[in-house]
């Protein structure tokens, strides 16, 4: 019986993601089981901490806000769904209790499809499937959401801080080198699951087969079933300890793009912890987020795509007391990714590079240490090329930093004000120059070459040939240690700003300007230290660029006394955590996030704990000038 | 005060002397079938049903899956004049089943609800008419009208003058207008159903807001 009412529902339902997938039979399918439904202004439609509503609703005329009310009484508005727009996407995907608060801000009249609906449509339409699970909308509404449900219990199981213990899949399916792909594949199917472990004699996990080995190295080969299970694993076989934080899982899967990770116990294999089940818990926003960026064919899509990093991500990790040094790093990956992305797209454009290069990184970004996105510090090293070839390579290179900053720019990463940057011909280099700029800052310091070289020093390689990246480290490392002057200019500008901390232990303000009352957070305080801990490394040949690392690199070698080293670790985060903290208000506000905050704002255990974090960089200052026999900077 | 007190127990009194029991059903909860017809003309006397449309409510959710539409070969040949309000002519029910065939399958889907319609009046008299002449009774059923609930609405919004003065602002065209309803077409029984329901909805929801709950409530103001 077909008719004008389910005619006009289909004719809607067609317009409508993702319901615009199916067919025309199975609009009609659907038309016939929905429920118009009416809510007058004011009233919800899921109530959060309520049980799951039994119906996705889509909007067909009105609007519903979907809002959050904090502690004191503020309400968020997340997002407003209109027409088109979906409602309850979570409940009824995942059957999660109402996690906001969704009320009409008109009367809104909805067409709202049964929850039994939906799972069969996500069960039998992949597109519909992929559309709930996968699209990024979702991921924000999933990160947010969870954040805010579990900041309301206050239990322990937040995803990310929770130990990969608490998650892992267990009994682990295993089988033997010489096992054939048709004992393999029979057992994972039998067991339902889409991996298995493969252990030497001694039980030790060498390798692992999933699903996409079958079809990767199995049927699109055309190799027998009876071939071993060894000749097609994939290894080395990615474990994870049992006691290490989810987040630390989700950080090794995007690192190394793999779905799977074997949760070890004292080095035994214990269970199997998949990106699913890190989907199932909630956990994926990360996840999808590099998906989505592996995804990505067009630059301009990654922009959204780092937006929800920003802004979504960075909150929702920060609010569920995820410390800000491991959100810093948790992002960096991200950026490490958009960059690689950026990369391939333009050699693509370009033609592939006449000679090996890496992109490097400096600054923050090379520290592992960027929470909002400041500007960006990167350049190019290249192998030395062939003689007769170098302008040829040169322009190259100069090109491809020309347009790959250009490119990080219009994605948000804003340009470096002083020209650290691949498109200043500067920091595009091949090896050899590389060398020779950083043997003549060390040779002949002056302020303008040790301040650079503050900054470049933290470089890391990002993409391409991370040889290069490493080669420039361990001769940086060599220089150093016969280099006691420019050591020396290093920590002169290493304790040229003291904290702002004055006597009586008050808090030194701005007098006046646009930031009267105010403090710097960074000057005096994360840059402070930053700079404090990067003498030490270099002063001692470590390696690592990330503060936190060098700190605990420096107190393992005794470099550091133990309490001291901990202090600084302590200021630092909280430093960091209190700057993240108020750029985003200030972003929140609109405003252009800075490093100023006016103290008489704070909490007052923030204001003990600022003048804490002060005084231990003042102390270690303190220690550096008598190392260096330097006078009292400043005042 | 006592005044008024006394009104309400007679209208109660009254109530219960028509034979309706006190009912406490919450509207809210209470399964609807919201109807609509066409017919060869006006004069319930000599004029027959032509369309049967329907739709199921529970409270305030409309439930796509339970519709009722059926077109209905009169016995008359002739009905010219009403062809242009519903654009039903007799070569489009020339297959259509005969009422005796269509009412009881109506009544099997509309058994144990609450009847909702615009004029729904109209509709009774028809409905009951036809049921006589096949020798059939309708079931005792309610029977809400939605033009006389917005009417109610308007005058207790303390409009009531405007409300008696321009009858013509109750019709479904202009409420449809004011509750910014889409029609998906007019005067077809089966969409005027749908967006009466719709009306239905919002109707209610106001009912809800002065506190008129339960179909006692209701009647209590003479609304069924």
């Amino acid at each position: 019986m077909d008719d004008v009412v389910l005619g006009s529902v289909t004719e809607f339902l067609k317009r409508v993601p993702p319901f615009q997938f199916l067919s025309e039979e199975q609009l009609r399918q659907l038309a016939r089981r929905i429920e118009v439904h009416y809510f007058p202004r004011g009233s919800a439609l899921i109530r959060r901490g309520e049980r799951p509503p039994d119906y996705l609703w889509v909007v067909v005329r009105g609007g519903v806000k979907k809002t959050l009310r904090s502690a004191t009484g503020e309400e968020h508005i997340f997002e407003v769904a209109s027409e088109g727009d979906l409602v309850g996407v979570l409940s009824s995907v995942n059957g999660l209790e109402g996690q906001l608060d969704d009320i009409a801000i008109e009367d809104t009249v909805c067409y709202a499809i049964p929850r039994a609906v939906v799972q069969e449509l996500i069960a039998t339409e992949p597109a519909v499937a992929r559309f709930f699970l996968g699209a990024l909308r979702e991921w924000v509404r999933t990160s947010l959401t969870a954040l805010e449900r579990q900041e309301e219990t206050g239990d322990g199981s937040l995803l990310l801080s929770a130990p990969c213990r608490s998650v892992a899949r267990q009994p682990l399916l295993t089988c033997t080198p010489e096992t054939s792909v048709r004992e393999a594949a029979r057992r994972m199917s039998a067991e339902r699951v889409n991996s298995i472990v493969v252990v030497d004699a001694q039980g030790v996990g060498i390798g692992i087969v999933t699903d996409w080995d079958l079809r990767e190295r199995v049927i699109a080969l055309g190799r027998t079933l009876e071939t071993p299970v060894r000749e097609v694993m994939s290894t080395p076989l990615v474990t994870i300890d049992a006691d290490q934080l989810l987040l630390e899982a989700v950080r090794l899967m995007i690192g190394r793009r793999i779905n799977h990770l074997v949760v070890t116990e004292e080095g035994r294999p214990l269970g199997m912890l998949t990106a699913f089940d890190l989907l199932v818990q909630q956990g994926t926003s990360a996840l999808f987020l590099a998906r989505a960026i592996d995804r990505e064919t067009r630059t301009e899509r990654l922009a959204y795509v780092l937006e929800q990093a920003q802004r979504q991500l960075l909150p929702f990790l920060l609010s569920r007391g995820i410390r800000a040094s491991e959100i810093a790093q948790l992002l960096s990956e991200v950026n490490d990714r958009v960059i690689a992305r950026v990369l391939v797209l333009l050699e693509q454009e370009l033609g592939p590079p006449p000679v090996p290069y890496c992109w490097l990184v400096f600054g923050s970004e090379g520290r592992r240490e960027q929470t909002i996105r400041t500007d960006q510090d990167n350049g190019i090293v290249y192998s030395d090329p062939p003689a007769g070839q170098e302008e040829l390579v040169r322009s190259y290179f100069l090109r491809l930093g020309q347009w790959a900053v250009e490119r990080l720019v219009a994605l948000g990463f804003p340009p470096c004000p002083g020209r650290y940057s691949a498109d200043n011909p500067d920091w595009v280099m091949p090896v050899d120059e590389w060398k020779r700029r950083f043997r003549a800052w060390m040779a002949v310091p002056e302020p303008q070459s040790v301040l650079s070289s503050l900054i470049v020093f933290d470089f890391r390689g990002v993409h391409g040939e991370l040889a290069l990246a490493t080669e420039l480290r361990s001769y940086v490392r060599q220089e150093l240690a016969h280099s006691p002057r420019f050591l020396f200019h290093v920590a002169a500008i290493s304790t040229a700003h003291p904290p702002p901390l004055g006597f009586l232990g008050r808090f030194v303000v701005e007098r006046s300007g646009e930031h009267k009352n105010q403090l710097d957070l960074k000057i005096g305080g994360t840059g402070a230290i930053v700079n404090l801990v990067r003498l030490f490394a270099l002063e001692h040949g470590i390696e690592e660029t990330n503060t936190l690392a060098r700190l605990l690199a420096l107190r393992e070698a005794r470099v550091i006394e133990s309490q001291l080293a901990d202090d600084l670790a302590q200021a630092f985060e909280f430093l960091l955590g209190l700057r993240v903290r108020v750029q985003l208000e200030q972003l929140r506000r609109g405003e252009r996030p800075s490093n100023f905050v006016d103290p008489r704002q704070l909490s007052s255990l923030d204001r003990t704990l600022l003048k804490e974090a002060f005084r231990v960089i003042g102390r270690t200052q303190a220690v550096v000038r008598e190392r260096f026999h330097l006078e009292q900077a400043g005042e | 005060m006592s005044e008024q007190n006394g009104w309400l127990t007679r209208l109660s009194g009254l109530v219960r002397q028509l034979g309706f029991e006190a009912d406490s059903r919450r509207l809210l909860e209470i399964r609807y079938t919201v109807l609509d017809t066409e017919m060869t003309g006006l004069n319930v006397e000599r004029d027959e049903l032509l369309a049967l449309g329907a739709i199921r409510m529970v409270g305030t959710r409309i439930l796509v899956s339970e519709r009722f539409y059926s077109l209905i070969r009169p016995s008359a040949r002739r009905w010219g004049a009403s062809v242009p309000i519903h654009g039903i002519r007799p070569i489009d029910v020339a297959e259509a089943p005969e009422l005796s065939t269509v009412l009881p399958e109506f009544l099997a889907f509309s058994a144990g609800t609450v009847f909702v319609g615009h004029g729904v009046e109209v509709d009774r008299l028809f409905l009951e008419r036809a049921a006589s002449r096949q020798g059939l009774r309708l079931p005792r059923a309610l029977w809400i009208d939605t033009g006389r609930v917005a009417r109610w609405l308007a005058s207790h919004h303390g409009t009531f003058a405007e409300a008696a003065a321009d009858r013509g602002r109750f019709s479904l065209e202009e409420l449809l207008t004011a509750y910014d309803i889409e029609p998906p077409a007019r005067h077809h029984a089966l969409a005027d159903a749908f967006v009466t329901a719709q009306l239905w909805q919002r109707l209610l929801s106001e009912l809800i807001n002065e506190r008129i709950e339960t179909l006692r409530d209701l009647r209590l103001v003479g609304l069924c």
